[in-house]
């Protein structure tokens, strides 16, 4: 690094950069820091659970929110997988999140421009993308809907 | 070779009151940048350019992903 060529005894390198920090929702400059990204629009408290959460508490969770899904995350909040309102009707309300959980669900970096993920849930026939970080740390769930609302154009 | 951070270190060290360095472009800094960085592009990086920084306090430099 010329920095330290120069006399500059601590230099780091902050190796994700600039995606990095987008991606982890953080706060930006500049001409473009107007344009929303996924994650300012995100719900960042969707419903979670345990993998050894029973069903039973997961379908109360689900019945105080809006969503179809819980998403299961370990203690750091990296996301495991996704447990559908539809999967918990038959199982046993003892069983343990894991017993129906779809492991892995399709994710989305929180730096995706808005407007493009909103057009891409669209057309897939899609209303919400779940946002992480690069490792995975769950950041929240982007609504198609908060934005199309934001436009006026709600249907 | 200059240490390696990630996020976590990096908001530690701004909180500790590092000097944050961007080295893409200009035009690229104008568009979006982390907040508080300030910008030498690593073409027009000399002792000149250099010479803005305070050589007591530490220095974090960052490009786009990796350098």
């Amino acid at each position: 690094m010329r920095l330290e060529t120069l006399g500059f005894s601590h230099v780091a390198e902050y190796v994700g950069g600039k995606a990095d920090w987008v991606a982890h929702a953080l706060p930006r400059e500049g001409e473009r820091a107007s344009i929303a990204y996924a994650s300012d629009l995100a719900d960042g408290d969707p419903p979670t659970c345990a993998l050894d959460t029973p069903l039973s508490a997961v379908s109360q969770l689900l019945a105080q929110s809006s969503y179809g899904y819980c998403l299961v995350v370990n203690q750091d909040r990296i996301l495991l997988g996704r447990v559908r309102k539809s999967a918990i009707a038959d199982a046993e309300p003892t069983a343990p999140a894991e017993s129906v959980m779809e492991p892995g669900p399709s994710t989305v970096r929180a730096s995706t421009p808005a407007n493009e993920l909103a057009e891409r849930l669209a057309g897939q026939g899609l209303h919400t993308a779940i946002l992480t970080t690069p490792r995975g740390r769950l950041l929240g769930v982007f609504h198609r809907d908060r934005l199309e609302r934001g436009r006026g154009t709600s249907h | 070779m200059p240490q390696s951070i990630d996020v976590g270190e990096l908001k530690q060290l701004l909180a500790a009151g590092a000097q944050l360095v961007e080295v893409l472009p200009e035009a690229e800094y104008a568009e979006e940048h982390i907040p508080g960085a300030i910008n030498i592009p690593l073409k027009s990086l000399d002792a000149a350019s250099a010479g803005q920084l305070d050589g007591s306090r530490p220095v974090v430099v960052y490009c786009y992903d990796a350098l």
